[in-house]
């Protein structure tokens, strides 16, 4: 149903109606003019910031110190909603190894918490490739350990963090594995994320879950290449590669990245779930939806409730932290 | 309930766990394992040829995972039509041509190109020659102008007309050069 970004719904809307424009032709020249300049304008700017970094380059602390000293952030009051309760679901289904790993940053310490917020973080180890155990837990280990420590706002944090990540996954495993993971942050009454593979981060107001990232597997290109009609519905669908993930951390460079366009408000009563495809694989969104009525812990016991209860057969890992706004 | 945090942000309820459940054990479920025999469910890594077919069982896995490099022998290059300045690897046996992302040489840009395999390009490396074929569709296929309706051996600068696409054929191997197939297929 609403399993798409809304922003990234909005801004393809937008983008739509402004082709659908220039496309009857009645655009008048002063448009083109203001977009130019505005083009121009931008140009510029990504020019000035490209040569902040280049500046920048050695250290990526600095160059962070540098970006929030040239930018800094407007004195805009913030709400601060407090983190009700957080929940933590994490099983081995019916696999031999536990590939997946999850964290959350500390709660209790409240410098931390006013200065960064917090950040919660689950990761996918790929079963299909080696050491796919340790590197979601190396790399939960080090976001965690680095949270506190990278300096700049909450994107630009979460943005050196996924750079950290890359890292730690290409230098400490030589190749030939891989995870998944989505970092999310809080931050006064701001949510964040970043996400590269398959797992999920959804926002569950009211009782509707809306599915905030898209997810970089190969179903998602197939998908879209037979809406296109370049490959027929049924080939796409019945495509043995459905599952393979397009993009991952370990991978090198990684194909894709999944932001959303801006950091997303927040209201009181508002839970955030990150999960693994263990759990959004076996349940329903109705079905998660029901488990988050209740508190996040409450709900994480439910969540593994209704795994056990579906009895599959090949039950994946499963891992989900849900956070209580 | 009596939910702790431990060292490595676990949450768990210390009113059941004397210490965080999740990092007492490996296989980071020390409730319930719930583990079945390996060779219940098949082999989980690393992949080869040996793999299940169905959704990879389930296993998270790149998209590139047990695809080997393959040496290219020659290229298509679309010198007409929508993909003009394109160029397509062709690879050693048989190549199928197509719209459909599915095909190993795939023209994405022209609608009249039949998505499923109207034409085949082989590279025999036993004759070190390289042939094309019509397989199906309604469309006339020309090589050099001609229509193609049997298999014929392509020369370089040969032109294959497909629907408004036109593809001039370049090899690689050939009498000068071949790879050493036997060494790249151990």
């Amino acid at each position: 149903m609403l399993n798409q970004n809304i922003n990234l719904l909005r801004l393809a809307e937008a983008t739509e109606a402004a082709a659908e424009t220039a496309a009857k032709g009645g655009v008048p020249a002063w448009v083109y003019i203001v977009c130019g300049v505005v083009a121009a304008c931008a140009i510029a700017a990504v020019l000035i910031v490209r040569a902040n970094r280049k500046k920048a380059a050695p250290a990526r602390a600095d160059e962070a110190a540098a970006l929030s000293q040239a930018r800094p952030e407007p004195q805009v009051e913030r709400e601060t909603l407090p983190i009700t309760a957080v929940g933590n679901v994490h099983g081995i289904g019916s696999r031999p190894d536990q590939q997946d790993a999850f964290g959350v940053s500390s709660i209790a310490n409240n410098k931390l918490v006013k200065e960064k917020g917090i950040l919660a973080i689950v990761a996918d180890g790929m079963g299909g490739l080696k050491n796919s155990g340790e590197i979601s837990q190396a790399i939960v280990r080090s976001a965690l350990k680095k949270f506190s420590d990278f300096s700049g706002n909450q994107r630009e944090t979460l943005l050196m963090l996924g750079a950290n990540i890359n890292g730690v996954a290409n230098d400490s495993f030589d190749g030939g594995t891989g995870t998944t993971f989505i970092a999310a942050s809080i931050k006064d009454d701001l949510l964040d994320f970043i996400s590269i593979g398959d797992s999920r981060i959804a926002l569950c107001r009211g009782s509707s879950l809306l599915t905030m990232n898209r997810v970089h597997n190969y179903a998602a290109d197939l998908d879209s290449a037979a809406a296109r009609g370049q490959v027929s519905v049924a080939s796409a669908m019945n495509d043995p590669k459905r599952a393979r993930l397009t993009s991952y951390v370990g991978m090198g460079e990684p194909k894709a990245v999944d932001m959303p366009a801006a950091p997303i408000q927040l209201s009181k009563g508002d839970r955030v779930i990150i999960m693994t495809d263990g759990v959004f694989g076996t349940l329903s969104d109705a079905e998660i939806a029901s488990a988050l009525e209740a508190s996040a812990p409450e709900a994480a016991l439910r969540l593994e409730a209704l795994i056990k209860d579906k009895k599959k057969e090949n039950q994946d890992n499963y891992t989900a932290i849900i956070i209580e706004i | 309930m009596e939910m702790k945090q431990c060292a490595f942000g676990h949450f768990y309820d210390a009113s059941i766990y004397t210490q965080c459940p999740y990092c007492s054990d490996k296989t980071g479920n020390a409730s319930e394992p719930n583990v079945i025999d390996r060779e219940e469910i098949g082999p989980t890594a690393p992949l080869d040829g040996t793999r299940p077919e169905a959704f990879d069982n389930g296993v998270t896995v790149p998209l590139d995972a047990g695809v080997e490099i393959r040496p290219v022998v020659g290229w298509l290059v679309c010198v007409e039509g929508p993909d003009k300045g394109r160029s397509y690897e062709i690879h050693n046996e048989n190549n199928f041509v197509g719209r459909s992302s599915t095909m190993d040489i795939n023209i994405q840009g022209d609608p009249g190109i039949s998505r499923d395999k109207p034409v085949i390009i082989t590279y025999d490396s036993r004759s070190r020659a390289f042939f094309c074929g019509f397989m199906n569709g309604r469309g006339v296929v020309r090589l050099n102008d001609k229509p193609l309706l049997s298999t014929t051996e392509l020369k370089m600068g040969d032109r294959i007309e497909i629907s408004k696409t036109t593809l001039m054929f370049m090899p690689l191997c050939g009498e000068q050069f071949d790879w050493d197939w036997d060494s790249l297929n151990k």
